[in-house]
């Protein structure tokens, strides 16, 4: 790189550059609370996924 | 160049090992950084615009402005209009807080998802977004075919026209160039507004309308929920939140371009709730005159429907709207999928890389695309039922994404000062209810119905 590319990465903040990105952030530690909701949302896209598709697939046949 | 002063320039390290989406990133936050240090406001925030309006623009797509039309000439305007404004104010709601996310965290929605929550949920959300992209992409496709249909060309040219604008954005390995060329296409969803005009409606009605959201449609439960779901759907998508939030990363937005971030999404959410509602209000004409038309309203009949009720220039205007409409939103859910595919994989996810330097990237997104435009080439392919569903099917699966994008919002590991508030979250907290309760009233009264039970 020439000094005017030398002075670009100067406007990225550190955490921006693609190297720092890249870089897993720690798993969230969830409370029961959101433990339980993220369940309930599981159930709920089994139950809203399995009814989606059949509907969908039905009206695909006709 | 002058050189920066140290003080000035936020990062003073020691030179990190540079990718390639760096330097052209930081280049795009050179002339941020001398905008806003010269106080040139207009240019800064030129600069600074492209997610929120390309997102919100992006969702006026084919399948919903044809949703829009198809409610206007049915129904006439009466709830609909305030009911359509109201689904644009959550979505400025939701996709603020995707810019914000991306803007402070400088990571795609679909990263955060599987570093924050696991692998499970990170595939299951790549996963609904790529079957709903799929399915969308078809739709786009569509619409296009019907616009070009009204000029006598094939769906043969519609799917050559959408990859190759697929494959002419993403050739410069630059985001702004992809930006701003999408942009400028999306400017022609106004087309829409023009249409609205040249239907010579009642204004008075429409300022009634707006004003007492009356009258209130007739029609069965089943069809209000439909109409309900599928004006969600053509508003709030899980691929705008997929988008936004890795677009303002690729962009290179920062906490101190928050404001401009949410002008931005504001500008969009009303630019695509005016051209929105104008599809509605050209659509009503098609009710109020009582033209022949109004026979076969599932989209391919409206070219044809305003042409012999409102003359030649309404319906090449409305068929030029439908090609746009379909045009941009194939440019941007294919890249909402190339980020996502990126993100997930853990491959290089940006515009600023040439094709090689990141191959997943561009695969997934002109992979999508060209899948697409395949499906619309079978032969008796259900095309129209693909089209009308992808609204009612996005509703459905969007809950889940908003549940993780207002968790990640609310993460003040990630999100330090930036956190949503309590209000915040309430609201958000309300919109997903709202949405969550229209598709599930919608798929359950739809599966009693198939199954014969009502």
């Amino acid at each position: 790189m020439g000094d005017h590319d030398e002075l670009l990465p100067n406007y990225l903040e550190a955490d921006q550059l693609a190297a720092e990105t890249s870089r897993p952030v720690p798993r969230a530690a969830l409370s029961p609370r959101a433990s339980i909701g993220l369940w309930a949302l599981r159930v709920f896209v089994v139950v809203m996924g399995a009814i989606v598709i059949y509907v969908f697939v039905s009206q695909l046949g006709h | 160049m002058t050189p920066p002063p140290v003080e000035e320039s936020v990062l003073a390290l020691p030179a990190p090992r540079l990718r390639h989406e760096d330097e052209d990133r930081a280049a795009d936050r050179t002339r941020v950084h001398r905008a806003r240090r010269g106080r040139r406001r207009w240019l800064l925030l030129w600069l600074l615009i492209g997610p929120g309006i390309l997102a919100m623009l992006g969702e006026n797509d084919g399948p919903s402005m044809i949703s829009y039309t198809t409610t206007g000439a049915t129904y006439g305007i009466g709830a609909f209009l305030p009911f359509t404004l109201l689904t644009f104010a959550m979505a400025i709601v939701c996709q603020e807080m995707s810019m914000r996310i991306g803007a402070v965290t400088h990571r795609g929605y679909g990263q955060l998802v599987l570093e924050r929550f696991g692998r499970v949920w990170g595939w299951f959300n790549a996963g609904d977004l790529v079957l709903t992209n799929l399915v969308t992409l078809v739709a786009e496709f569509v619409s296009i075919r019907i616009g070009l249909a009204y000029f006598h060309l094939s769906s043969w040219v519609a799917a050559a026209l959408g990859v190759t604008l697929v494959l002419f954005t993403i050739s410069g390995g630059r985001y702004w160039r992809w930006e701003r060329i999408v942009l400028g296409m999306a400017v022609f969803n106004g087309l829409f507004l023009v249409a609205a005009i040249l239907s010579h409606p009642n204004w008075g009605k429409v300022g009634h309308a707006f004003v007492t959201a009356s009258p209130f449609p007739g029609g069965t439960l089943s069809t209000l929920l439909l109409l309900v779901a599928s004006t969600i759907g053509a508003t709030v998508t899980p691929w705008m939140i997929f988008f936004q939030q890795s677009a303002s990363a690729d962009k290179g937005l920062t906490p101190d371009d928050l404001s401009h971030g949410r002008y931005d999404t504001i500008a969009g959410g009303v630019l695509a709730a005016v051209f929105g509602c104008g599809a509605m209000i050209a659509g009503a004409a098609l009710a109020t005159r009582g033209g022949a038309g109004i026979n076969g309203l599932a989209g391919a009949g409206f070219p044809g429907a305003f042409s012999h009720v409102l003359g030649g220039g309404v319906a090449t205007i409305f068929a030029l709207g439908l090609i746009e409409a379909g045009a941009v939103a194939i440019l941007t859910i294919s890249a909402s999928t190339g980020y996502a595919a990126g993100e997930c994989i853990g491959a290089p996810h940006s515009m600023n890389y040439s094709a090689r330097g990141a191959a997943i990237f561009y695969a997934a997104n002109v992979g999508a695309a060209a899948i697409a435009a395949a499906i619309i080439l079978i032969p008796g392919a259900p095309l129209l039922s693909i089209a009308l569903n992808a609204n009612v099917l996005a509703t459905v699966l969007l809950p889940v994404a908003l549940v993780f994008m207002i968790m990640l919002a609310s993460d003040r590991q990630l999100m330090g000062r930036f956190a949503n508030g309590r209000r915040h979250n309430w609201v958000g907290g309300a919109i997903v209810v709202f949405v969550a309760a229209s598709g599930t009233a919608y798929a359950i009264d739809a599966f009693l119905r198939t199954v014969h039970l009502i």
